[in-house]
């Protein structure tokens, strides 16, 4: 499911978009929605798995049986992390392929630095889903942080107005927003052939999100003795 | 009258008890005599040793007051074995934790949970394997975790904390709501433990899990009632239940307490 659902959704939308126009002289729509799609997607799924397994294992009571154990608690992120990651990896690795050489999905620069963009969202969805676990105290409500934390941050990142037209308030949220940045790193990639200093920029805040959601999980995880 | 319970109450003798483990601690007479003492004189009592056979021992708190006599105001689920471990002083390596309901994982197998548990303590496959063994699955190893009985899986619970080889074990009513049988066959594995050299710690209220243990530690809101066997206990009281006992304990304290 995690591997193949994202580049069944990616297909779908070759075909939504089959007979529309391409504007002259631009880009075409399928080009620009499967180009948020690879980004985006993984970290909205990344966030669905982590955070209601995590949700389950504080409910069953085994993330407190393995915290009896000598495991460390960073030890036990970085484990999450990775396992996570890695499936994220495949899942992103599956749906490039799919886009790129089956879809004839194109973009100015590398099709690796999408890659890496959809692996760096990835773990931010990580984060932010070991993060919600803690304040979720059923798997119903692990679900409902879905749209309070994940899809203002979609919608504010400019996927449906462009970030230039929200009225200021609103850009200033989306300014604090990750999702935003990694959008905008997504579009220069897909504009410019190069890696240009804004998407460097916008990679590293991703980054710097990831790694703080990650922190802040970690002190969800109380224990008395390191 | 006895004193709220603090953290300095337990810290001090438990360590030095377990340290000791194989050479005997105070006897449990004088144990009991010194308490008396101190609890005549209504000073707080600070000096407690837990009296230790060659054989291990095992330890009766009552219901979740153990992590209060742990100075912690957190109850057992909550409390971890990191903190136990700290106020007994020994390793974490050597603590195992069995909690009330079985916390194993559904999707696997029972020998990857106790796999799970045994890298996690960093004990390896074969210590696995051997606890496996020990709670008596072996036929069911490869068995999902997900399809098998109560009794089962408080067994593969068991298995996933002997995997870490405890000195220390701590059990949160570990035969509540069992079967007969199973229960028989689990104080068997407990008495077999203890003889080995485990300590066990066995947290509840069922007076029928009391009447396993060497040591009773009769426990009732934070406070410590008293320190005794349950030989002693019936002894002391006269009555032939430790039920009851227990009960003429209480209203014995709370009346001295009125008093």
């Amino acid at each position: 499911m995690i591997l193949v659902v994202p580049s069944l959704i990616i297909t779908l939308m070759y075909f939504m978009f089959q007979n529309a126009p391409v504007p002259p002289g631009g880009t075409p729509p399928f080009n620009n929605a499967c180009l948020i799609l690879l980004g985006l997607l993984p970290l909205v799924v990344m966030f669905l798995i982590t955070s209601i397994s995590m949700q389950r294992e504080r409910v069953s009571g085994t993330l407190e049986r393995i915290l009896t154990t000598p495991l460390r608690r960073l030890d036990l992120l970085a484990a999450y992390g990775t396992a996570f990651s890695i499936a994220a990896a495949a899942q992103a690795t599956v749906a490039c392929v799919v886009a790129f050489w089956l879809l004839g999905f194109d973009t100015a620069g590398s099709p690796i630095w999408v890659f890496a963009i959809a692996i760096i969202n990835a773990v931010l969805g990580v984060g932010l889903g070991l993060l919600c676990s803690a304040f979720a105290r059923t798997e119903f409500q692990a679900v409902q942080f879905m749209p309070v934390v994940i899809v203002p941050q979609l919608l504010l990142s400019g996927i449906i107005v462009p970030r230039a037209l929200l009225p200021e308030w609103l850009q200033w949220i989306s300014n604090v927003l990750p999702a935003s940045y990694a959008l905008e790193a997504l579009q220069q990639v897909g504009k410019y052939p190069d890696l240009t200093a804004t998407t460097v920029r916008d990679i590293a805040v991703v980054v710097g999100c990831a790694v703080l959601a990650l922190c802040l999980a970690a002190a969800t995880l109380r224990r008395r003795t390191p | 009258m006895l004193n709220h319970i603090d953290s300095d109450f337990f810290k001090l003798p438990l360590p030095r008890a377990i340290g000791h483990r194989g050479s005997a601690g105070t006897h449990p007479e004088n144990t009991l005599e010194s308490f008396r003492a101190a609890a005549a004189t209504g000073a707080p009592y600070v000096e407690f040793d837990v009296h230790m056979t060659r054989d291990g021992e095992i330890v009766v708190a009552h219901d979740d007051h153990l992590a209060r006599m742990c100075g912690i105001e957190r109850t057992i689920p909550e409390m971890t074995h990191a903190e136990v471990a700290e106020l007994l002083g020994c390793s974490r390596r050597q603590v195992g934790y069995l909690p009330q309901d079985p916390t194993i994982y559904n999707d696997l197998r029972i020998i990857d949970n106790v796999r799970y548990f045994a890298a996690l303590y960093g004990t390896g496959t074969q210590a696995a394997d051997a606890a496996v063994d020990a709670v008596g699955l072996r036929d069911h190893r490869t068995a999902l975790c997900g399809n098998l009985s109560g009794g089962q899986r408080t067994r593969v619970s068991l298995a996933c904390a002997l995997v870490c080889h405890p000195d220390l074990l701590v059990l949160d009513e570990p035969t509540v709501g069992l079967d007969p049988v199973l229960r028989v066959d689990l104080w068997e594995q407990f008495h077999a433990l203890a003889r080995q050299g485990t300590t066990l710690i066995v947290s509840s209220h069922v007076m029928d899990e009391a009447d396993h243990c060497g040591d009773l530690l009769l426990m009732r809101e934070g406070h410590l009632l008293a320190h005794t066997t349950p030989a002693k206990l019936r002894e002391d009281t006269g009555c032939t239940s430790l039920e009851e006992a227990f009960l003429s304990i209480i209203r014995h304290s709370t009346a001295t307490a009125a008093g």
